[in-house]
C-alpha cells in the first residue's frame, strides 16, 4: 500500500468517527511519519507490519482511529 | 393412565411456540447484517451529512427486512406445497432438521466467527467484497441492495430456520401466519435498530465493534444452545 492510498484510508476513518478534519490531518501526518521511521529499519515489510506500526503511532493521537483502523478487517 | 386429548395439544401448541421464538432469537443473534450495518453506518457518515447517513440506514433495513420476507414466504409456500398430504415426509422432517439443527450448533460454535474476533466464516475476499461496497454507496438504491444482499450469505443457518417455523406454522392452523411472518422479520431487524440508535446517540464504530467483540463469546454460546435446543425440540416433535 503507498503512503498516499493509506493517508486517504485514514482521512476516510476519521471522517467516518467525526473527526475534525484539521485535527486529523495534524496526527494522521504524525503517526504515518513516525510508523515510516520504525519501518525503515526492516527490510521486508508485510501488510500487518503497516498496520500494527501505523496504529501504535495513532493511539497516541485518537484511540479510536488507531482501533477502526487496526480492526476494520475484522467487523465481518 | 392416558393424558386428556388437550394435554397433546397444548404441548403441541407450546413446542410450536418455543420453536418459534428459539428461532426468532436465533435470527436475531445471527452477526452478518449487524456488522454489515455499523460498516455501512461508519461509511454513510464519511461520505455524507448525519441525517443523510441516518436515512440511507433506514433504507439499508429496508432492503434486510425485504430479503428475509420474501425468502421466508417462498419457503413457507413451497412446505405447504410438500407436506400437503405427504404424511411420509411429515413423518421424518422432525429427525432430518433435528440432523441440522445438531450439525449447525457444532458448525456455530467452532467456525461462525474466526478466533477471538467478530470476523465470521465468509472467505475473506467475500467478506472484503462486501465491506467495498458499503464504502462506496452513493444513494438510497445502493443502500437497499446492500441491505437485500446482506441476508444472502447466511441463508445456510436462515433457510433451516425458515423451514421449521413455516412447519410449525403448518401444523397449527390456527397460527396467523401472516403476523408471524411480520412478527419474525421484525426480531430478526432489531439488532439493526439498536446498533442504529448507538449511532445516533454516542457511540461511534470504535464503540460499536468493542461492544460486540466483548459479547462474541456470549453469541457464539446463544447461537450454539439455541441450535442444539432447535434440534431437541425436533427430537421431541419427532416422537409425539
Amino acid at each position: 500500500m503507498d503512503e498516499k492510498t493509506l493517508r486517504k484510508e485514514l482521512k476516510f476513518h476519521a471522517r467516518g468517527l467525526e473527526i475534525p478534519e484539521g485535527a486529523a490531518d495534524i496526527f494522521i501526518d504524525r503517526a504515518v511519519s513516525a510508523a515510516k521511521k520504525t519501518l525503515s529499519k526492516k527490510s521486508i515489510i508485510t501488510d500487518g507490519d503497516l498496520i500494527r506500526a501505523v496504529a501504535k503511532e495513532l493511539k497516541k493521537y485518537n484511540p479510536d482511529l488507531a482501533y477502526v483502523y487496526e480492526n476494520y478487517d475484522k467487523i465481518i | 393412565m392416558q393424558p386428556p386429548p388437550c394435554y397433546n395439544l397444548n404441548m403441541s401448541i407450546f413446542t410450536s411456540v418455543s420453536i418459534l421464538f428459539l428461532a426468532m432469537l436465533i435470527q436475531a443473534f445471527l452477526q452478518l447484517t449487524p456488522g454489515l450495518f455499523s460498516i455501512f453506518y461508519h461509511s454513510a457518515l464519511a461520505k455524507t451529512t448525519r441525517k443523510k447517513a441516518d436515512d440511507l440506514a433506514l433504507y439499508y433495513i429496508l432492503g434486510v427486512e425485504v430479503s428475509l420476507a420474501i425468502i421466508f414466504i417462498a419457503i413457507f409456500f413451497l412446505m405447504a406445497l410438500i407436506f400437503t398430504n405427504q404424511s411420509f415426509i411429515t413423518g421424518i422432517f422432525p429427525w432430518l432438521m433435528a440432523g441440522i439443527f445438531g450439525a449447525e450448533s457444532v458448525a456455530v460454535f467452532f467456525y461462525y466467527f474466526r478466533k477471538k474476533s467478530t470476523a465470521l466464516f465468509l472467505p475473506r475476499k467475500a467478506a472484503n467484497s462486501l465491506a467495498l461496497r458499503a464504502k462506496n454507496l452513493k444513494n438510497r438504491s445502493d443502500a437497499f441492495v446492500l441491505g437485500f444482499i446482506a441476508a444472502l450469505p447466511e441463508l445456510i443457518f436462515t433457510i433451516p430456520l425458515f423451514m421449521i417455523v413455516s412447519f410449525e406454522m403448518l401444523k397449527i392452523s390456527d397460527f396467523p401466519s401472516y403476523f408471524i411472518v411480520f412478527l419474525y422479520i421484525l426480531f430478526a431487524i432489531s439488532p439493526l435498530f439498536l446498533i442504529r440508535t448507538f449511532f445516533r446517540g454516542d457511540l461511534n464504530l470504535a464503540d460499536i465493534q468493542k461492544l460486540r467483540t466483548k459479547n462474541q463469546p456470549f453469541y457464539r454460546l446463544i447461537l450454539t444452545i439455541g441450535f442444539l435446543l432447535l434440534a431437541l425440540l425436533m427430537i421431541n416433535s419427532g416422537l409425539i
